[in-house]
């Protein structure tokens, strides 16, 4: 189909299927793109094209990475007995940045979400299990987002693990109500850190 | 052309959907305009545009306006009545979202449903106010009275399928298709209920949902009415599958 337009309007439309990226911000980009040296287009180009086969998902903690395990679950200075279980790959970059952890960390890919369907058996609950079941593991940090999702997955996870005999904290106070973890700012995310509680 | 000022009116969150980047489109419950999806820019980016009022289960008091097309706008939110108790354990929020989910399939858009809403409301009020989760009859009920204040009340005292009215002792069973409780000759295929089924449950759907929250259920199938939502919207309710994922293991398990 795209095959059909002219170069620039294939890029346009391309660039358009970005999340928050409208028609005229794309066109934006497309004619900026035009105004740089070659080798820029071919820079943004490959490393674009190269990212799919570039990453995989990290066999212990789930994260997208670049090697597998990732760079996180190989560092020998971190500490194996706290896992910070987040929702989303990019929430990990929210926690680092805070400075108040470190441990290791379990991505979820999602929550629970009764009014999508989607339920523990869509996350990657088994997999924080089997790490929990190999041991190590004294205290389960539950950093998902303060809402009905985030709730419910942390209540779920709380009565799932404590039977394996962990301590299972989650991230309180500091974040605004309604504020999603990627919004959120260094400071209330370290507030946050320090004001885990008990489950 | 000046900007119509908002109509301020209390409705329950019953969806929210992730909208672009920053915004979401935000499902309501009102007593007055029935289910309203609207657009609320920057829910999502913004902590101080919205609070935390926009949680599903909130009762709000929304300023909302037209838009062109279904879609209408949501300029701001105040809450008047949040459910964080009832986020005190995984099942109260399962039920939470799935009562939010039936309310919300079974009301017409832009068409009022004061019964509706008012069902959704003190459901959410006594899922906030109780501190375990509640018997099963409690959900059988609010099933039974959506339905009912849909106008697909569920026959339960006589056959969906000959409409004569249930002789005591008769045999029964319930055809979710058919809308409700049959003679199992009237209907083939329908799920056979023990005696004394109908019976328990027509009484459920006629008491307080308040009384029903320790009462216990009539031995027999609990899914049944569910199951009549579910034939009635021609679709499964998403939250229902979750709501028995997320259930309490056995004690001990
Ligand atoms: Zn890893
Ligand atoms: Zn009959």
């Amino acid at each position: 189909m795209s095959q059909d337009l002219d170069p620039l309007r294939r890029v346009v439309a391309q660039l358009a299927r970005f999340p928050g990226i409208g028609e005229r911000t794309a066109t934006r980009l497309a004619y900026w793109l035009l105004r740089q040296p070659p080798e820029t287009a071919r820079e943004i180009g490959e490393a674009v094209a190269g990212l799919p086969d570039a990453m995989v998902t990290c066999s212990v903690c789930c994260d997208i990475a670049a090697t597998d395990p990732c760079r996180r679950c190989s560092d020998p200075r971190r500490s194996d007995e706290a896992i910070c279980v987040v929702e989303r790959p990019q929430d990990i970059a929210a926690i680092e940045q805070s400075g108040g952890f470190h441990g290791r960390y379990h991505v979820l890919h999602g929550a629970i979400s009764p009014l999508d369907g989607v339920g523990p058996d869509d996350l990657r609950v088994r997999e924080l299990v089997a790490r929990i079941e190999a041991g190590g593991v004294v205290e389960v940090v539950v950093a998902t987002d303060p809402d009905v999702e985030g709730d419910a997955t942390a209540l779920y996870l709380a009565r799932l693990l404590k039977p394996l005999g962990v301590r299972v904290t989650r991230l309180a106070h500091g974040i605004a109500v309604g504020t999603e973890l990627e919004y959120a700012d260094r400071s209330s995310v370290a507030r946050a850190l320090e004001n885990r509680r008990e489950l | 052309m000046g900007r119509a000022p908002p109509e301020h009116a209390p409705a329950i969150v019953v969806g929210l959907v992730d909208f672009g980047e920053a915004d979401r489109v935000v499902r309501l419950l009102s007593p007055d305009h029935g289910l309203v999806a609207a657009l609320a820019r920057r829910a999502r980016s913004s902590r101080r545009r919205f609070g935390g009022a926009l949680d599903l289960g909130n009762k709000v008091e929304a300023a909302l306006r037209p838009g062109r097309g279904e879609l209408w706008h949501l300029d701001a939110a105040r809450l008047l009545d949040g459910r964080l108790h009832a986020h005190g354990d995984v099942e109260r929020l399962g039920l939470l979202a799935y009562t939010a989910e039936v309310a919300g399939a079974l009301a017409r858009p832009h068409h009022p449903e004061p019964r509706l809403f008012g069902l959704l409301d003190v459901a959410g009020v006594l899922l906030d106010s109780v501190t375990a989760p509640p018997s099963p009859l409690f959900r059988m009920a609010f099933e039974a009275k959506a339905l009912t204040f849909a106008g697909l009340r569920p026959a339960l005292d006589r056959c969906a399928g000959c409409g004569r009215p249930f002789d005591a002792g008769e045999e029964r069973a319930f055809a979710p298709w058919a809308g409700g409780a049959v003679h199992p000759a009237c209907q083939a295929g329908a799920t056979p209920v023990p005696p004394g089924w109908t019976e328990a449950v027509e009484a459920a759907r006629r008491t307080p949902l308040r009384e029903l929250v320790d009462a216990a259920p009539p031995p027999g199938p609990r899914w049944l009415l569910a199951d009549a939502i579910e034939a009635h919207l021609g679709r499964a309710l998403r939250s229902r599958r979750v709501l028995a994922a997320i259930a309490g293991p056995p004690a001990g398990g």
